[in-house]
């Protein structure tokens, strides 16, 4: 672990495992996309619209992940002070945003044709909102300081504050929405037929990948982002 | 077998399935073409920091930008 | 804990002699809360049902904006630097600014709370509850709010930023804050909601000193 520390390692790592993931994502998609779409069966009350539940559960599945990612690198940062995954991190904050909101938006596509209104104060989809507003303020503080280091420090803190949150206020959402309105239809109360299955979990998979992908990615351009910063130094000094 | 009326229509909540699956290909697709773009221009300006000698150092630039890897 | 008690002591004589903040922050908080029968009417029925929730919103409201000052003021004219290279662990400075700062922002918005409960038509009967709630409540908004205000010591545009970071974070406390006041008012027992606001208290007064002198010990490099 101690080795990934070194950027330029990690960077060469990173470089054999990226072509893989990336190669193995599409394939997911390739496989999971049509089957989503056209082979799996329509639920017998919800029709096809379950067929949103494939993007909807792995988005709300990764927006979750990310945060545990953020959280952990966040952690390994401020007490061994591990740069890569300072940008681990960072890189994932963005992802888990789009994640969330993806998740958000098609629960509001869901919910329209299932609940009549596109938003209802569901608590799964509640809680998804306050961690989209989580995300936001992670990225927020950490690009607010003249100091890059100084917002990567405070925005750890901030991830680690919030992971302690985030159980509290699932806790606090969820009893709030038992108080208001008891859920008539809840969107996971669909019992999930067998037939389901492969195309939720192709689904994941790809995600799963894209974000291997996609934060493998966006450490590199980090790492030359400190490269550029420090040539600059050496220039003007 | 599967229509393709039938697909498009998809047991008339077209307007929600298709727009789901259109949002996650845009949500997708753009984080990834930002962050390839991202690497690609740090790429670019890191290269362009290393190759003129115009700077005042005398020193290699190249030095410079292999170790501030390990200096981050 | 002398050293405790002096600096709670020197953060109230300051904000004794600057008076302006508690009356600003408790003016804000009236002032809020009067705007909200002009925006949804002035019928009886919906204000009772809404006011423990309007009471709270603002509160918060109030709480974050008193934020502002708990650490940069201290940060400007150096006398937080000297503060935590002081013998004093950070953590109890950290606390003792908390405490202070509830004592001037919180425990007057505790106070003020019922009179505006009356101008929003709530029960005579929900004051009780009210205050009981707020005072639970207000100190874990101080004690979160005041990680938020280290966090963002130092930071660009810090009046948009501050809200983004911490309101998330208040948002349990807002629900079972407005939760107790309902319950209490609607006839029920509502012990155990009071209980989880002491939870929260007690979780989060464990925890914020100690992530606040952490944030400030960052800004302070």
């Amino acid at each position: 672990m101690h080795a990934l520390a070194n950027p330029t390692r990690f960077l060469k790592l990173a470089a054999t495992i990226q072509p893989w993931a990336a190669g193995l994502c599409i394939l997911c998609f390739l496989f999971g996309l049509p089957i989503a779409l056209l082979f799996s069966p329509p639920d017998y009350q919800q029709g096809d619209t379950v067929r949103i539940m494939y993007i909807h559960v792995p988005a709300a599945w990764m927006g979750l992940f990310c945060y545990g990612v953020m959280a952990a690198g966040s952690a390994s940062y401020l007490i061994w002070r591990h740069p890569v995954a300072n940008m681990i991190a960072k890189s994932s904050a963005p992802i888990g945003a789009m994640f969330t909101a993806l998740c958000l938006l098609t629960g509001m596509l869901w919910g329209q044709p299932m609940w009549g209104t596109p938003w209802v104060w569901d608590a799964r989809l509640t809680s998804m909102l306050v961690l989209f507003f989580l995300y936001l303020g992670y990225i927020a503080l950490g690009g607010a300081f003249d100091s890059p280091e100084q917002g990567d420090k405070a925005a750890a803190i901030l991830a680690l504050v919030g992971s302690v949150n985030l159980p509290i206020i699932k806790f606090s959402v969820d009893w709030w929405n038992s108080l208001h309105q008891p859920s008539i239809f809840s969107m996971a109360g669909i019992s999930v037929d067998a037939a389901m299955l492969p195309p939720l979990f192709l689904m994941v998979g790809a995600f799963q990948l894209y974000y291997v992908v996609v934060v493998l990615m966006s450490v590199r351009a980090q790492v030359l982002t400190a490269k550029i910063r420090a040539a600059k130094l050496m220039r003007t000094t | 077998m599967i229509s393709l009326e039938a697909v498009i229509d998809m047991g008339g909540y077209a307007a929600f399935v298709w727009p789901a699956y259109a949002l996650a290909v845009v949500g997708l697709g753009v984080l990834f073409i930002l962050t390839a773009r991202s690497v690609k221009m740090q790429q670019a300006e890191l290269d362009r920091l290393r190759l003129p000698r115009s700077g005042p150092t005398s020193g290699s630039s190249g030095q410079a930008g292999g170790t501030a890897g390990s200096g981050t | 804990m002398n050293t405790f008690f002096i600096l709670v002591g020197r953060d109230l004589r300051l904000s004794v002699r600057h008076r302006a903040d508690t009356v600003m922050v408790a003016g804000f908080f009236a002032i809020t809360v009067i705007l909200f029968p002009f925006g949804i009417g002035p019928e009886p029925g919906i204000l009772e049902r809404v006011g423990a929730g309007i009471i709270w919103v603002t509160a918060l409201l109030a709480s974050l904006l008193s934020l502002d000052h708990l650490f940069s003021d201290d940060e400007q004219d150096g006398a937080l630097d000297l503060l935590l290279t002081s013998p004093a662990a950070p953590t109890l400075v950290v606390a003792a600014k908390i405490v202070a700062h509830w004592l001037t922002t919180g425990l007057p918005l505790t106070l003020l709370a019922p009179i505006l409960g009356v101008t929003l038509q709530m029960p005579v009967g929900s004051a009780a509850p009210m205050m009981t709630a707020l005072l639970i409540g207000t100190p874990t908004l101080s004690l979160i709010g005041a990680v938020g205000a280290a966090l963002t010591l130092g930071a660009r545009r810090r009046g948009i930023l501050m809200p983004l970071v911490v309101l998330p974070l208040y948002i349990p406390i807002l629900i079972f804050g407005v939760g107790a006041i309902d319950t209490t008012s609607m006839g029920f027992d509502a012990g155990g909601l009071f209980t989880v606001l002491g939870g929260f208290l007690l979780i989060a007064a464990a925890l914020c000193p100690w992530a606040a002198a952490a944030a400030l010990k960052i800004a302070s490099e």
